[in-house]
C-alpha cells in the first residue's frame, strides 16, 4: 500500500464521479462511469483485493458498460437540456425545494462525518473488524481446505450459504429482466 | 509525516466514501434523466464497497493469497494477511449490482417503450396526460 | 439512436472483414481463458463469479460482432435458460448431496464416502465443484440479460 498512490487514484475517483453526472450526453456519461470503474479496480488492487479488482474490472467496468450501451441503443442516447425558467423539472418548480436534494445529500453526508471518528485508523491490523472470525480464517483456512487462495476458501466452504442465495438473487434478476421485457413465454 | 498529514491520510479513504457516497445520492435525487439516476445507483453502491474494502485493509499485509506449504505448517499470521472477509463479501456484491443494473435497465427500456422518454418529467407530464 | 437502428438492420448480413476475422481468432482465447479462471480460482485470483462473466462476455462479443442469430445459432436460446438454471441446481444439488452422505448442508468433507480421497480434499474439491455450478449459472445468465437488453425483448436482432 502506498499512500501516495491511493491519495491520487481516490482524488481521480471522485473527479470522474462528478463528471458523470453531470455530463450531458448519455453516452459519455456510461464511458466516464467505465473509466470510473477501471479506477476503483485500480484502487482495489493496491488495497490488496485482487479478487474484488478483478470482479470490477470484468463485471463493473465490462458488462455493465454493455448493458448500458445495450439499452441506450434501443432507447435514447439524449438527456433533455432543462433551460432556467421556461422548463424547470415538474416535481421542483418551487424554489425552495430546488435545494432540497442537495441539502438532504450534505445532511447525510455530515452525519456520516461525525460518524467518522468511530471508525478505525485505515490499514490498523488491530481494528476490531480485522481481528475477530477473520483472522481464524487467515490461520487455518489453509490448513482445512488446502486451498491458497482465500477468498474462494471463504466464499466457497465457510461461506457456503452466502454464495449460494448470491446466485440465486442472480437467477432471479435474470428471470425478472426476461419476464418484464417478453411477456410471451419466460 | 506529522500530524495533520497523518490524521489526513488515515481517515482519507473514509472521507472519499463519504463525498462519494453524496455524490452518488444527489445523484439518484436530483437528476432528471433515468440513466443518471441508475449512474448514481451504481456510484453509491461501489462507495459502500470501497468502504467494506477499506476496513480490511491492513498497513503493509500481503494479498489474501498464500503459500500453500506455510498455511499447512500453520506459520501464517493474521496480521501479515489482508482481511479477506470483506472482499468475500464484496465480490458477490459487484456481481448482484450488476444485476440489479440489468433488471433496472430492463424496467427503464419498459418506460420507454410506454411513454417514448427517459427524462423524469416528460414521463410524469404523460401519466397526467392519459 | 434511431438512425442507428436503422444502420444495424441494414447491415443485417454483416461484412466488416477486419473486425470478423479478428474475433473469430480471439473468442477460441477468450473462452480458455474463462476456463482457466474458473479452474485455477484456487491459487490464483479469480473464480466462478469472473470465469462465468468472462465466458458470457465471449458470447456477447460474438453477438456484437457476427450480430445476435449467429450467437443463437451457437448457444440457442433454450440451451441457455436450461444452463441459467442448471448453475443454481449443481450448487444446492451439491449441498443435498452432502446431506444425503451424513454430513450437514455444504460441508463438503461428507462426500468422502463417495470416493475416499480424504475429508481435507474433499472440501477443496467441492469448493470446485461449486464454483463450476456459480460459472455456469452467472455465464448464461448474463448473456440471457444481454440478449433481452439489447433486441428490447424479442431476442432476434441484437445490437
Amino acid at each position: 500500500m502506498i499512500w501516495q498512490l491511493d491519495l491520487f487514484l481516490l482524488t481521480l475517483v471522485v473527479v470522474c464521479a462528478l463528471a458523470t453526472i453531470t455530463v450531458r450526453g448519455l453516452l459519455s456519461a456510461t464511458i466516464i462511469f467505465a473509466a470510473y470503474s477501471f479506477l476503483m479496480c485500480l484502487l482495489w488492487a493496491e488495497m490488496g483485493a485482487v479478487d474484488v479488482a478483478f470482479t470490477e474490472a470484468v463485471v463493473g467496468a465490462g458488462v455493465s458498460t454493455i448493458f448500458f450501451i445495450a439499452t441506450l441503443f434501443r432507447s435514447t442516447t439524449r438527456s433533455r437540456l432543462l433551460i432556467r425558467g421556461v422548463d424547470d423539472p415538474h416535481h421542483f418548480k418551487d424554489q425552495g425545494w430546488k435545494m432540497l436534494p442537495l441539502m438532504l445529500s450534505v445532511v447525510t453526508g455530515m452525519l456520516l462525518f461525525f460518524g467518522m471518528a468511530d471508525f478505525p485508523a485505515w490499514g490498523d491490523p488491530e481494528s476490531r473488524p480485522n481481528t475477530h472470525v477473520s483472522s481464524y480464517y487467515i490461520e487455518n483456512a489453509v490448513r482445512e481446505t488446502q486451498v491458497p487462495n482465500l477468498v474462494t476458501a471463504v466464499l466457497g466452504d465457510y461461506r457456503g450459504y452466502d454464495t449460494m442465495f448470491e446466485l440465486v438473487v442472480i437467477y432471479c434478476a435474470g428471470v425478472s429482466v426476461v419476464s418484464i421485457l417478453k411477456q410471451e413465454n419466460l | 509525516m506529522d500530524g495533520w498529514l497523518a490524521d489526513l491520510v488515515s481517515k482519507y479513504n473514509y472521507w472519499i466514501y463519504v463525498v462519494l457516497m453524496m455524490i452518488g445520492f444527489y445523484a439518484m435525487i436530483r437528476k432528471n434523466n433515468l440513466v443518471k439516476k441508475l449512474i448514481g445507483m451504481n456510484i453509491f453502491q461501489t462507495a459502500i464497497i470501497l468502504f467494506y474494502i477499506s476496513m480490511g485493509a491492513k498497513r503493509g499485509g500481503g494479498i489474501p493469497i498464500v503459500d500453500k506449504a506455510a498455511g499447512l505448517a500453520g506459520a501464517i499470521r493474521a496480521s501479515d494477511i489482508v482481511n479477506p472477509l470483506p472482499h468475500v463479501l464484496m465480490l458477490t456484491a459487484i456481481v448482484v449490482s450488476v444485476s440489479v443494473t440489468g433488471v433496472a435497465l430492463a424496467v427503464m427500456l419498459k418506460i420507454y417503450k410506454g411513454y417514448g422518454s427517459i427524462d423524469e418529467d416528460q414521463i410524469l407530464e404523460r401519466i397526467k396526460k392519459s | 439512436m434511431r438512425e442507428l437502428q436503422e444502420e444495424a438492420k441494414l447491415r443485417m448480413p454483416w461484412q466488416d472483414v477486419i473486425l470478423q476475422t479478428s474475433v473469430r481468432v480471439l473468442i477460441p482465447f477468450i473462452q480458455l481463458f474463462g476456463l482457466y479462471v474458473v479452474a485455477h480460482g484456487h491459487y490464483s485470483p479469480g473464480g466462478g463469479f469472473q470465469g462465468g462473466v468472462i465466458l458470457g462476455a465471449a458470447i456477447i462479443l460474438m453477438a456484437l460482432v457476427f450480430g445476435l442469430p449467429a450467437s443463437k445459432h451457437y448457444i440457442s436460446e433454450n440451451v441457455n435458460k436450461t444452463l441459467s438454471i442448471t448453475g443454481p441446481l449443481v450448487y444446492c444439488g451439491i449441498g443435498a448431496l452432502c446431506v444425503l452422505f451424513g454430513g450437514s448442508f455444504l460441508d463438503y468433507s461428507a462426500l468422502n464416502k463417495i470416493l475416499p480421497l480424504g475429508p481435507i480434499a474433499w472440501r477443496s474439491f467441492g469448493i470446485f465443484l461449486v464454483e463450476l455450478g456459480v460459472g455456469i449459472g452467472v455465464m448464461s445468465i448474463m448473456l440471457r440479460i444481454y440478449r433481452v437488453l439489447s433486441s428490447a425483448g424479442t431476442i432476434d436482432q441484437g445490437l
